[in-house]
């Protein structure tokens, strides 16, 4: 990038920039010689010169530099200066006298001090335009930002604007708009400050080759759709800042604030109260709420929080009154979009055991809710919008989850025919707009001990650090494992607590990259690993990142978009050269947790209260980029996600997958884990490719 | 009449001084805010004031190697009470004000021409960077200043070949090297003069005893100066090196 040309380039700019004496030198230097003396002081101040000047071109080859710091050279050519000009004047006259003009000496040398005067003073007490896009934007701030409100400031210029913009709170980005963590740290700086509510202001600041509206289409891309207001906009010589007012409601909706009773961004409605009989049950079915005029809007989802009262299920949520006694509590009701992000709340109030009151409205009540959004609650799953692997192993015990797949089309229906030739079932699916796509289901027979040539004995490495479900699922397999005669001899997973990455609560692959135990140098290092933990050989490993890694961390939720699938594929590559015979499975975690009392903790506004979107977000993420990375042939791929149960939560996660089995206490000692385990276990049995072929 | 005759050269050189400070102040006057790297810095040293040095700095990663000079001079200005952000600027302001008479002092070693050494002042008092850089909290000023009163000293003891003017200069190019590391350059100024006139001039043999003594008291009295801090400042907790293998590395890979 940088080269002499770029360096000698750089300096001479910085220094004609400022060296208005530049002309009068190159006309001066010609004759300087007749002034100057030829002593040793000339010839150390031409070496001061030369040093200066090559230090200067060699450290503006290595990177960019400040104008300031090639300014030595200018003040020392000054020196010269003085000898040029006089120089100058000399032959100003001399010129003039030969043209019979008659000049005095001292007339021509003060006309060359005032023309060093104007052009040195002019130049110096110039007002710093390059500067003055701070001064405009903080005073545009100041103007418009209400004192409460915070600015995410991705200026660079938190400092000079936290003293002009005195007494505000400004939260300071350090990363740079094109450095890859920057959108891992604005996005958690954003989450954070909404989880109080706070009116949010942000300065965006992107390279002037980019064009203006670069942030709005890279924050479409991730998320598609852009909650922000733009206000100003200011320029510096490299770089565009521009003011945003973050509001997510009018940015996906464009529709104001939530109030109790007042139409909100779906249009939502409740009385402001409900009267519920003794004995009796109040039932609030979520499509009912909207207007039959509202535009159907696929893939909603409501969060209801009402606590410890009454239960919600897919469409609704109902309360029974006690037969006597008197209580009154608050529900809400939250909508939240397909990618997760709130759209609409409500609130009423339930009053228990009271007389007659404003009971359900008959128009709501009885109203049908619009087709669409009648047809998208009630088919929405949870594996909505995720996409589905082309090839995945299913135990032959349970064959059949088509009622799981058909979820999988949010917008349209999916057939399957069975085929059952060779162990393969294939799904086509149909999709309402005639895309056809067909995916393979294999099922494979329980023969581990078949596919693995013979071989009793199998180690594997677990990389995972899902805290609740890993160590259960990892006893849950070995136990698998041992009755169907194979030992699983595992390497140690990486426990979240155990290991110095999960210090800080970032998930990347790149983390575990970095994590001593792989990473040595710049390359990763499993076979030292290996040997540290003396197996002979690696057979199988696993790749099991769940809600820890990727959808739970506090700080740091969200994996860069820009580095996740190159930190995938670094990873498969590194593993598949280190250990070219081993079968590598991915497990894909279970859709992160959607019940509101999850989240409780983490907010205080009911409006925002789950803001669940960054997890569903995420998982769909690290889901889409796996699917779209991991050769087919070469990873086994567990979709977890499939057997999600929308309206069960975490510690049920399994319970469509079990048969309908809701097993109440946690998931630790159900047969979920039993389940999930054979579906591994099976996934390993498959051998890998390469090593079947011989290759 | 005679007395103004007499000292017309210091008077006018007092002028050009003090139209460097007017200058600066107006456009001190005129600033909207200091240097972003200044109110780094002025965080560094009140966080010193209270803390050891190595804890000061560990926020800013480009502090961590940072010479320690400017860190004193702001850690000096708090501990007498002062404001650091105009006292620095003033310290700023009156250091290089000197400028313009090592410039003059400067041209007078290459030139018979009086009238061009006072132009070389005048050109100098009034450099827009000089200017500019001088009304901040930043290093710069006393950087050039040192260096240019550095590189003045070199030139006369180049000239005169007396050992005191060497250690003059090894003394002014130490105070520059604590103020910014490209100090550094200052000692090669010297060490390469000294290497190519040894080389370049007559009686090469007779030459060099002078040529090594003056490199050697140029060497002692930098490390006089330089070791104690370095040795001090490495106890604290600072990254800064006399001779960071980066600033070599820099410069054998030219």
């Amino acid at each position: 990038m940088f080269n002499l040309w770029h360096g000698l380039s750089a300096v001479a700019e910085a220094l004609v920039k400022d060296c208005y004496y530049l002309p009068l030198l190159l006309l001066g230097l010609w004759g300087i010689s007749r002034t100057v003396r030829k002593n040793h002081a000339l010839a150390f101040l031409i070496t001061a010169l030369a040093v200066a000047f090559c230090w200067r071109v060699r450290y503006a080859m290595s990177q960019e530099i400040a104008e300031r710091y090639v300014q030595l050279v200018g003040l020392l050519s000054m020196v010269l200066l003085g000898g040029c000009a006089v120089r100058l004047a000399d032959i100003l006259t001399q010129y003039a006298s030969r043209r019979n003009v008659s000049i005095r000496p001292n007339a021509v040398m003060a006309a060359i001090l005032l023309l060093i005067l104007a052009m040195g003073a002019g130049r110096a007490l110039n007002p710093p335009e390059q500067k003055k896009y701070i001064a405009d934007m903080a005073m545009a701030l100041r103007e418009q930002m209400p004192k409460d409100a915070v600015l995410l400031d991705c200026s660079g210029e938190s400092v000079r604007l936290s003293t002009m913009l005195e007494g505000r709170k400004i939260i300071s980005m350090k990363y740079p708009y094109q450095d890859a963590s920057f959108w891992t740290v604005f996005l958690s700086e954003l989450q954070s400050e909404q989880f109080q509510a706070l009116d949010l202001w942000t300065v965006i600041r992107t390279p002037v080759a980019l064009p203006p509206e670069q942030f709005e289409q890279d924050f479409r891309a991730l998320w598609h759709f852009f909650p922000f207001e733009g206000k100003n906009s200011f320029l510096s010589r490299r770089y565009r800042y521009t003011v945003y007012r973050f509001n997510f409601q009018t940015g996906s909706y464009k529709t104001p604030h939530v109030t109790s009773m007042s139409k909100n961004p779906l249009g939502m409605r409740l009385p402001l109260e409900i009267a519920v009989p003794p004995g009796d049950q109040a039932t609030i079915a979520f499509p009912a709420m909207f207007p039959r005029s509202e535009a159907t809007l696929p893939g909603i989802y409501f969060s209801v929080h009402a606590p410890q009262r009454g239960w919600t299920e897919q469409t609704k949520w109902c309360y029974r009154a006690a037969a006597s006694g008197q209580s009154a509590f608050p529900v809400t009701i939250t909508a939240y979009n397909a990618l997760g992000w709130p759209v609409g709340c409500v609130r009423t109030d339930i009053r228990a055991g009271a007389g007659p009151g404003h009971r359900l409205q008959a128009p709501l009540a009885d109203a049908a809710a619009p087709p669409g959004l009648a047809d998208s609650v009630s088919n929405r799953t949870p594996g909505a919008l995720l996409p589905l692997p082309a090839r995945f192993s299913l135990p032959a015990s349970r064959p059949i989850i088509w009622e799981n797949l058909r979820g999988l089309a949010a917008e349209g229906e999916w057939k399957f025919s069975e085929e059952r030739n060779h162990g393969k079932i294939k799904g086509t699916a149909v999709h309402c707009t005639g895309n056809r796509k067909q995916y393979d289901i294999t099922v494979t027979p329980p023969a581990p001990a078949a596919a693995w040539n013979g071989r009793k004995e199998q180690n594997c490495i677990w990389i995972g650090t899902r805290e609740i479900t890993s160590p259960q699922l990892f006893e849950a397999l070995k136990a698998k494992a041992r009755e169907n005669g194979v030992t699983l001899n595992f390497i140690s997973t990486l426990a979240p607590r155990a290991h110095e990455f999960m210090d800080r609560p970032s998930w990347r692959i790149l983390n575990l990259s970095e994590n001593n135990i792989f990473f040595h140098g710049a390359e990763f290092d499993f076979e030292n690993y290996r040997k540290r933990n003396a197996f002979p050989q690696i057979d199988v490993v696993i790749l099991a990142l769940g809600d820890e890694e990727l959808l739970l961390s506090n700080q740091y939720f969200m994996p860069s978009q820009r580095t996740l699938p190159e930190d995938i594929r670094h990873v498969l590559s590194a593993l598949r050269q280190q250990w070219p015979h081993a079968r590598i499975i991915i497990v894909l975690p279970p859709v992160p947790p959607r019940n509101q009392d999850s989240f409780a903790a983490m907010s205080n506004s009911e409006y925002l209260f789950p803001f669940s979107w960054n997890k569903v977000l995420n998982h769909a993420r690290y889901v889409k980029t796996v699917l779209e990375n991991a050769n087919p042939d070469e990873v086994g791929i567990i979709p977890l996600y499939l057997f999600w149960d929308e309206t069960a939560d975490w510690d049920r996660c399994f319970s469509d997958l079990l048969q309908k089995e809701i097993v109440s206490g946690s998931i630790r000692s159900d047969s979920g884990i039993r389940k999930a385990a054979d579906f591994i276990f099976n996934e390993i049995s498959i051998p890998n490719a390469k090593r079947q072929n011989g290759l | 009449m005679k007395a103004l005759q007499k000292y017309r050269i210091p008077l006018f050189l007092c002028a050009c001084s003090i139209l460097f400070v007017v200058l600066t102040l107006i456009r001190a006057w005129e600033a909207p805010f200091l240097a972003r790297d200044g109110y780094t810095y002025i965080e560094a040293g009140t966080r010193w004031m209270s803390m050891r040095l190595g804890d000061a700095i560990a926020p800013f990663p480009a502090l961590q190697t940072l010479p320690p000079g400017f860190l004193f001079i702001i850690r000096g200005i708090l501990w007498c009470g002062g404001e650091p952000a105009a006292w620095v600027i003033a310290l700023n302001i009156c250091i290089a004000a000197t400028i313009p008479w090592a410039l003059f002092l400067m041209a007078g070693e290459i030139f018979d021409d009086r009238r061009c050494a006072c132009l070389a002042a005048f050109c100098g008092c009034i450099y827009p960077p000089l200017i500019r850089l001088s009304c901040m909290v930043l290093r710069e000023p006393l950087y050039w200043s040192f260096a240019i009163w550095a590189i003045w000293a070199g030139m006369r003891a180049a000239q005169s070949r007396r050992i005191r003017d060497w250690m003059f200069s090894a003394l002014f190019a130490a105070m520059a090297i604590l103020i910014r590391r490209e100090g550094f350059e200052l000692v090669i100024v010297a060490l390469a003069y000294l290497g190519v006139a040894w080389w370049f001039g007559p009686k090469r043999f007779v030459a060099l005893r002078h040529h090594c003594y003056a490199a050697a008291a140029y060497t002692v009295v930098l490390l006089l100066v330089l070791w104690p801090i370095s040795h001090m400042m490495a106890a604290a907790g600072s990254g800064w090196t006399v001779f960071p293998r980066t600033a070599i590395r820099f410069l054998t890979t030219f």
